[in-house]
């Protein structure tokens, strides 16, 4: 039993890592914690779903067409929405996104209706043997659809132009400026990315819980869990803390609390902020007040 | 007392509120009660946002404790409406203390993701815990944990009402 959970808590924890990446990167870049992540993705995932069952193309090309769908949401979001609010208070920034969550949330709604939906899956749930433990193919699918997506981030972060100036940007903003990045354009390259990122979590959420304009809450509050967990400014630590949140939440389920799963992601949140709020990964020199 | 614009304005306002009942059909009256009750949420907000500099986007939780604490004293305590409204306030202080332990030590962004959690820890408590709370009963709107136990007069209609709203995720 227990190989089982934890290959499905690996799958579900790899999709909060896809989410938990998308708040990581724009909190590294603008310094916002975009409260709206899971409600863009939902929103990019509803835009997929349209496509699919309009124009009939088969699921995988809509996967591949959900990355520009999303980074166009983002690029939207962050021109008509953030880039107004770059000199403002960092409160407005942040009721802003709040303010997103609910246009998304009610927008979806109102587009798409109240009712959850079928979504279907690339993988079948039927089960693999693997080293003697018969583990879901639908886990090993998310597994490494989620792999995909975390190597492609590696190789832009490493080895492009872009990658390196955005890594500048977030280590000092003021020294990157002064060596020649363009600020703007990093948090535009960084929101369209975290959105692109989080549509393909909402797109392997959706066949799991049914596309439904609510189904992104408990999955952000498990993303916000293991970044916090991760030091929440480290994309390798959001990742980590999200696989352990995945594989914790799993075992709790299986044996205390069914009910209790999405609370449990709150216990965490508290405790690592109350002891160690530089996540289990980081280190942090204290910041002065 | 000097009288100055904003005195004025603030009585012309006043006048209108006092007013405003007179006439009104009972779906202005609902209308009338949830502005008076966001308006409080609102003021409440202030004081942690606006004074202390603290930030909460997890303000329907103590809501939601304020709203369940007074009608459950209502309906099986059988206290007093006002008395409820006191209890109701008693314990989200409490709750609001509890919370105030950890935003000592984290600020800004951590503050807000925490206080995000704790609503929804809130509302899933409230959701589990059916013998006290009735669950998710009654109320239509989706998904969202309402007690069976508003009693029929219109000030816990309305209480039961945007409680339902105030356990919206938003």
């Amino acid at each position: 039993m227990i190989p089982q959970l934890v290959a499905s808590g690996l799958a579900l924890g790899s999709i909060y890592a896809l989410l938990a990446l998308s708040l990581v990167l724009i909190n590294k870049a603008t310094d916002v914690v975009n409260f709206a992540q899971g409600e863009m993705a939902m929103f990019g995932t509803f835009i997929c779903f349209t496509l699919l069952t309009r124009s009939g193309l088969p699921l995988v090309a809509v996967l591949v067409l959900a990355v520009p769908i999303g980074a166009l949401l983002g690029i939207a979001t962050e021109r008509i929405a953030m880039r107004p609010l770059q000199a403002a208070p960092p409160v407005n920034a942040l009721i802003a996104t709040i303010g997103l969550w609910l246009i998304f949330h009610h927008a979806a709604g109102w587009i798409w209706g109240y009712d959850p939906v079928r979504f279907p899956s690339l993988f079948s749930p039927a089960p693999v043997d693997i080293l003697g433990a018969r583990i879901a193919e639908n886990s090993l699918g998310i597994i490494g659809v989620s792999l995909a997506v975390v190597a492609l981030l590696y190789l832009f972060f490493e080895h492009t132009r872009m990658g390196v100036a955005m890594r500048a940007a977030s280590m000092n903003r003021r020294a990157a400026q002064l060596m020649g990045v363009n600020i703007d354009r990093v948090a535009l390259v960084a929101w369209g990315l975290a959105a692109a990122i989080s549509v393909v979590s909402g797109f392997l959420v959706a066949p799991l819980t049914f596309l439904d304009f609510e189904m992104m809450f408990a999955v952000l509050l498990k993303a916000f869990a293991g970044a916090i967990l991760g030091g929440f400014n480290s994309l390798p630590g959001a990742v980590v803390g999200c696989l352990v949140i995945g594989v914790v939440e799993n075992l709790f389920a299986a044996y205390v609390s069914t009910a209790f799963k999405d609370t449990f992601a709150f216990a965490i949140i508290i405790a690592v902020l109350m002891f160690r709020p530089q996540g289990l990964f980081t280190r942090r020199i204290a910041k002065k007040v | 007392m000097s009288i100055t614009p904003r005195t004025i304005a603030a009585s012309i306002v006043l006048a209108i509120l006092v007013g405003l009942p007179f006439g009104l059909g009972h779906y202005g009256y609902y209308i009338l009660a949830i502005i008076m009750i966001y308006a409080m949420v609102a003021l409440g907000l202030n004081v942690l946002i606006g004074m202390g500099g603290q930030i909460s986007i997890g303000h329907a939780g103590f809501w939601a404790l304020g709203a369940y604490a007074s009608a459950l004293s209502v309906v099986k305590l059988g206290l007093p409406f006002l008395v409820g409204v006191a209890v109701g306030g008693a314990v989200a202080a409490v709750f609001g203390a509890l919370v105030a332990l950890p935003a000592l030590r984290v600020q800004g962004h951590y503050l807000a993701i925490a206080t995000l959690g704790f609503a929804l820890f809130v509302q899933q408590v409230l959701f589990e815990w059916e013998w006290l709370t009735g669950g998710g009963k009654v109320c239509s709107c989706r998904g969202l944990p309402c007690s069976e136990s508003s009693s029929p007069t219109i000030s816990a209609t309305t209480m039961s009402c945007s409680r339902s709203s105030c356990c919206s995720p938003g």
